[in-house]
This record gives C-alpha cells, sequence and structure tokens, in this order.
C-alpha cells in the first residue's frame, strides 16, 4: 500500500472512529460474530463428543430395535427419555453451551472479545443463538436419526419428541451458556448441575423435582404422548409423577430461555473477567 | 475542509481521580492522569498496579471509583474500545487459526469491512514482518511468530493508542529490536504507545517518559531526567576515569557538592554529588587547568530506568 493510500485509509478509519456506529455496521459486526462462533464450534472436539455419544445411543437403539414388534410407547419409555431426553440432550447443551464462553474463558482467549468495540450484550447474544443453533441443529438431527433407526415405532414418536427435545436442550444450552459465563470452570459446574439437579433430584417424589428442567421437558412428552400412553417406567414412577400439562411445561421452558438470556445478557455486559490475560 | 470531530479532540486517555478494590486489597489508588502522546514506560515491581492500571485503560475491568475515560468515553464502553489496541502478554490464541485469519477476525470485529479488513490486515502484518509467515496455524508458530501476531491484531483497526504488556519478554535481540523500531515507527506517525515492562533497560532506549507504579500509586512519572531532577534529595552517582585515582580524590573531596567518595581501582572513582549542575559546570573548569588530572571519561548510569526507579521507590517509602 503506497503512502497516500495508507493515509486515506487512516483518515477514513479516523472519521469512521469518531463517528457513531451505524446500526447496519452493528448488524454485519453480529453477525460476523455469530457466524465465526458457529463455525468455530462445529469446528471443534466438542463435535467430535457430541457425534461420539450419538452414535452410542444409535447403537443402542438399533439393537433396541430388532426385537420382535416395538412400540412407539416402549421406544419412548425405555430408550427415548432415559438415553435421548436424560443423557445425549444435556451433554449436547454442555458441548455447546457450556464451552461458548465458559470455553474460550478457560482458554485465555475471552480476553480478544472483551477489548473489541463490540457492546457486550452484543456478543452474548451472538454467543447464545450461535450456541441455540448448533444445540438445537443437533439435538432435531440425531432425535431424527434415532426415530429412523427404530423403524416404524420411532417415526410415530418424532412428533411426540421434537418440540420436546428442541424446547429443552434450548433451556439446558441457556443455562449452561449462563453458567460458562459466571463460573471459571463453566464446564465443570454444567455437568455437576446436571448430575445432581437433573438426574438425582429430578426423579425425586413430590414436587421438588420441578426445580429440574427434565420435569417440564418429561411434562410436554407425556402430554404430547397421550395417545401413545407414554408415561413414567414404574408404577411408584407413574403415581409420584405428577406432570404440569403441555402448553404450561411450554410456557415454563421459554419463560426460562428468556429469563437465562437476559439474566446472561446483563452478568456479561458487567462482570469483570480478572483470569483472562 | 472540515472541523476535527469531538471525539478527535478528546484527550487520548484519561484517569480521573480512579480507585480500584479487588475485596479488601487496593489495586490502584487515586489515580489522576492524562496519557501522554509519544511512547510511555509503565514500570513497576510486582503488586504494583500496572496490570490493573492496563485493565481498567483497556476497559476490562471498571474502576470503584472515578472514571477512566478514552478519548471522552468510559474506558469499558464499546465506542472507546476503537481507539485502543491491546496486546495481551498472556500467550493464548485461537491455536485453529492462521495469524491471518486471526488478524482478519479482529479487524472484521472491529467493523472494518471485509475490503478494508482484507487491508488493514496485511499492513498490520508487514508492520510486524509475519507478512510471508501468517498462514500458518497458530499452534504451530513459535513463541516470537505468535508475539507478532498479538501485536498485529492490536494494530490492525489503527487504534490511536497501543498498549503492549511486557511485549519483550522471551524475544530474542534481532526480534526486540524489531519491535523498538514498530514502537518508534508508530510514534512517528503520532500514535501512543504504552509499554509495560519490567525490563528497565528496554525503556532507557525506547520510552520518552515513563510512569513509575508502586503500591497502587503513581509513584512518579515523567521523563527519566525529569524525574531524576525531581529527586533532588538524592545525590548522583558519577564514576571518572582518570590517571590517579587518589591524587584526583584528594583534590575533590573537599568539594561541597561531593558528599562521598570511593576509589574502585588505581584509576576509577566513585562519586556521589548533590547538586550536580555546580559540580559539572566546576569539575569542567578545573579539568582544563589541571591536566594532571588526566580525565579520561566521566560516566553516570543515574540516567538509567532502574537507578530512578530504585529512588524513585525509596523516597516513596520515606512518605
Amino acid at each position: 500500500m503506497s503512502d497516500v493510500e495508507h493515509a486515506m485509509t487512516v483518515r477514513s478509519l479516523d472519521a469512521a472512529a469518531a463517528a457513531p456506529v451505524s446500526l447496519g455496521i452493528q448488524f454485519t459486526r453480529a453477525g460476523f460474530l455469530w457466524q465465526r462462533s458457529l463455525r468455530r464450534q462445529f469446528w471443534s472436539r466438542q463435535t467430535l463428543v457430541a457425534v461420539m455419544l450419538f452414535a452410542l445411543c444409535a447403537l443402542i437403539v438399533f439393537a433396541w430395535s430388532q426385537q420382535r414388534n416395538p412400540s412407539t410407547k416402549r421406544f419412548a419409555e425405555v430408550m427415548l427419555i432415559p438415553a435421548y431426553i436424560a443423557f445425549l440432550l444435556p451433554i449436547l447443551a454442555v458441548c455447546y453451551g457450556a464451552s461458548s464462553i465458559g470455553g474460550e474463558r478457560e482458554d485465555g482467549t475471552l480476553v480478544y472479545l472483551l477489548i473489541v468495540s463490540v457492546p457486550r450484550p452484543l456478543i452474548y447474544t451472538m454467543k447464545f443463538l450461535a450456541s441455540l443453533c448448533l444445540s438445537g441443529s443437533f439435538a432435531m438431527l440425531s432425535l431424527g436419526a434415532l426415530c429412523v433407526i427404530a423403524g416404524p415405532a420411532g417415526r410415530q414418536a418424532w412428533p411426540v419428541f421434537w418440540p420436546a427435545s428442541l424446547l429443552g436442550v434450548m433451556a439446558y444450552t441457556a443455562l449452561f451458556l449462563l453458567l460458562g459465563a459466571v463460573f471459571r470452570h463453566g464446564t465443570v459446574i454444567a455437568l455437576v448441575y446436571w448430575f445432581f439437579l437433573e438426574v438425582m433430584m429430578g426423579n425425586l417424589p413430590g414436587s421438588i423435582n420441578r426445580i429440574s428442567l427434565s420435569f417440564f421437558v418429561k411434562s410436554l412428552i407425556y402430554d404430547a404422548g397421550r395417545k401413545f400412553q407414554i408415561q413414567p417406567l414404574g408404577e411408584a414412577v407413574q403415581v409420584q409423577f405428577q406432570p404440569v400439562s403441555g402448553p404450561q411445561a411450554a410456557i415454563v421452558l421459554l419463560s426460562i430461555i428468556a429469563a437465562l438470556y437476559l439474566l446472561g445478557v446483563v452478568i456479561f455486559a458487567r462482570k469483570e473477567y480478572r483470569d483472562v490475560s | 475542509m472540515t472541523a476535527p470531530s469531538p471525539a478527535l479532540e478528546s484527550p487520548l486517555a484519561e484517569f480521573q481521580a480512579v480507585t480500584k478494590w479487588y475485596g479488601p486489597v487496593i489495586g490502584v489508588n487515586q489515580l489522576d492522569l492524562t496519557l501522554p502522546a509519544g511512547i510511555t514506560g509503565l514500570l513497576g515491581p510486582n503488586g504494583a498496579g500496572k496490570t490493573t492500571f492496563i485493565k481498567l485503560l483497556t476497559g476490562q475491568l471498571a474502576p470503584s471509583i472515578g472514571q477512566v475515560l478514552v478519548r471522552g468515553r468510559p474506558a469499558w464502553s464499546a465506542a472507546a474500545k476503537r481507539f485502543i489496541g491491546y496486546c495481551p502478554d498472556v500467550d493464548a490464541l485461537y491455536e485453529e487459526m492462521s495469524g491471518r485469519t486471526f488478524v482478519r477476525w479482529m479487524a472484521r470485529l472491529h467493523g472494518l469491512s471485509r475490503v478494508d479488513a482484507a487491508e488493514q490486515t496485511e499492513a498490520a502484518l508487514a508492520e510486524v514482518g509475519m507478512t510471508d509467515r501468517a498462514d500458518r496455524t497458530l499452534r504451530g508458530c513459535s513463541k516470537g511468530m505468535r508475539q507478532r501476531i498479538r501485536l498485529a491484531q492490536a494494530l490492525v483497526h489503527d487504534p490511536d493508542l497501543l498498549v503492549v504488556d511486557e511485549p519483550l519478554n522471551g524475544v530474542d535481540p534481532v526480534g526486540r529490536r524489531e519491535l523498538m523500531e514498530l514502537f518508534q515507527r508508530l510514534r512517528a506517525r503520532g500514535k501512543a504507545v504504552l509499554v509495560s515492562s519490567h525490563i528497565l533497560e528496554e525503556m532507557d532506549e525506547l520510552a520518552e517518559q515513563v510512569i513509575f507504579m508502586g503500591q497502587g500509586h503513581v509513584l512518579a512519572r515523567g521523563s527519566l531526567a525529569d524525574i531524576r531532577e525531581l529527586l533532588a534529595d538524592y545525590p548522583l552517582k558519577v564514576s571518572i576515569d582518570c590517571g590517579s585515582a587518589r591524587d584526583l580524590a584528594t583534590a575533590l573531596i573537599g568539594w561541597a557538592e561531593v558528599k562521598s567518595i570511593s576509589i574502585v581501582d588505581e584509576r576509577r572513582l566513585q562519586l556521589e554529588i548533590k547538586p550536580p549542575e555546580p559540580f559539572f559546570r566546576r569539575f569542567a573548569e578545573q579539568v582544563a587547568r589541571q591536566p594532571a588530572w588526566d580525565v579520561a571519561a566521566l560516566r553516570t548510569n543515574d540516567l538509567t530506568a532502574d537507578a530512578v526507579f530504585s529512588y524513585v521507590l525509596e523516597s516513596s517509602r520515606r512518605f
């Protein structure tokens, strides 16, 4: 670049720096950040982990599908709910939620997001959307694949499970993204949360299990799966588990997603990451 | 002809009564300063508050009291960051990216269009001498190359102020020279550079002014010579190479400006003098009249950052 060209570029950059940033530029930056976050997380070891775990679930489903007359009810209760809803979905959310900001923090690269002239709420929003896209897409693709592998029983389960799975993975992702932004070892905290609150407390009797996200996901499934009489396994559990209605569960999950997003924006906008740089 | 925008007329960076606490620990205390143009060195021992200073300036921390302004805008705000380029000392990068991709990515995040980002990326890489090596993934780059890439990302959006944290750590002498020349070029283009360093010899050569920090305070600031002059309490150390150290010592011992003499060897004296100006004047007259003194050289090591820094710290402890 000649000196004149350099001077002209510098003058235009100076003028651009002094002027308020237009909505168009913000939109462009936002889109670029979203795209980069999506691409970076997709081509990461988290995707490898997710694929491997999906492959494991697929093998189990395939083995199960070889039995005589597999029913949609059995497929849902014995396969999808324990293997997919209770296991794979939260793991997907950990992979793409907790590692989004939490992973950058652990790697030390978060500093580069904190020193650019992009408002922090916008950074969080783009990370949020990228994580939701990835975890949501993966959840739907894996659910679809499992339903196809399971055969006709699986294909009938698809319309019952996909809304609950989508809302569930979005809620988990929103939560784990927040945990990654708040805590230094967000991935570990997310896994601890999943094990203690979702797996253990989510299966406790009474209303205490309503503190878990899985309660509302399962409520959605049981509501949508009434045609197939999908219900919790075990008579005792059936008595103890008091689901809310499908619409109620959906509203709660959507509210939780919105609340977690807004909380994440506020926290990320104000938090000082002293451990970075 | 258009008038300059208000943002560009505001001081580059200002600390206005800034205090920062980490719980019960004070990081910086009552900082009041405006960052000057040119190359400024930020010096201080561990725990002095240099890192806090830099993080406040680059908007990574918010002050507990007071405000930090960059071109009139709070340093914490996104708008202020357009004017600052920060090269962190931590060797953390997006390992899977190439250097070129990373720098261009930062340019895009700073709001440059695709075309401008590509142009500025090449300019920044050329500035740091990485044009031909920037296509390697960062994982495969040496420490020096990674340092240069970090510098490039700090320069790509043509900031008014470059903040560099410990830039010469682990860099070979040739690399150091190149980096120092880079800072000089930036200064010549009207940019300000703030260099934080433990290596005091770098400051001697590089910085036009220094900010000394200690215990969360700015202990002194200005050029090394100006700071030294302020420390009137402290005698200046000089060494003299001469024909006979003993004879010269005998001649100088009665001078009021000479506070102490030590004979280093047969041909070298070490003196502490205060005040320096009258001594130098008188000494110059006498050297002309006393050829027997056979003075070969007169040196002071005292203007180095090391010496000044020691004095500044010592001086602060007396209060």
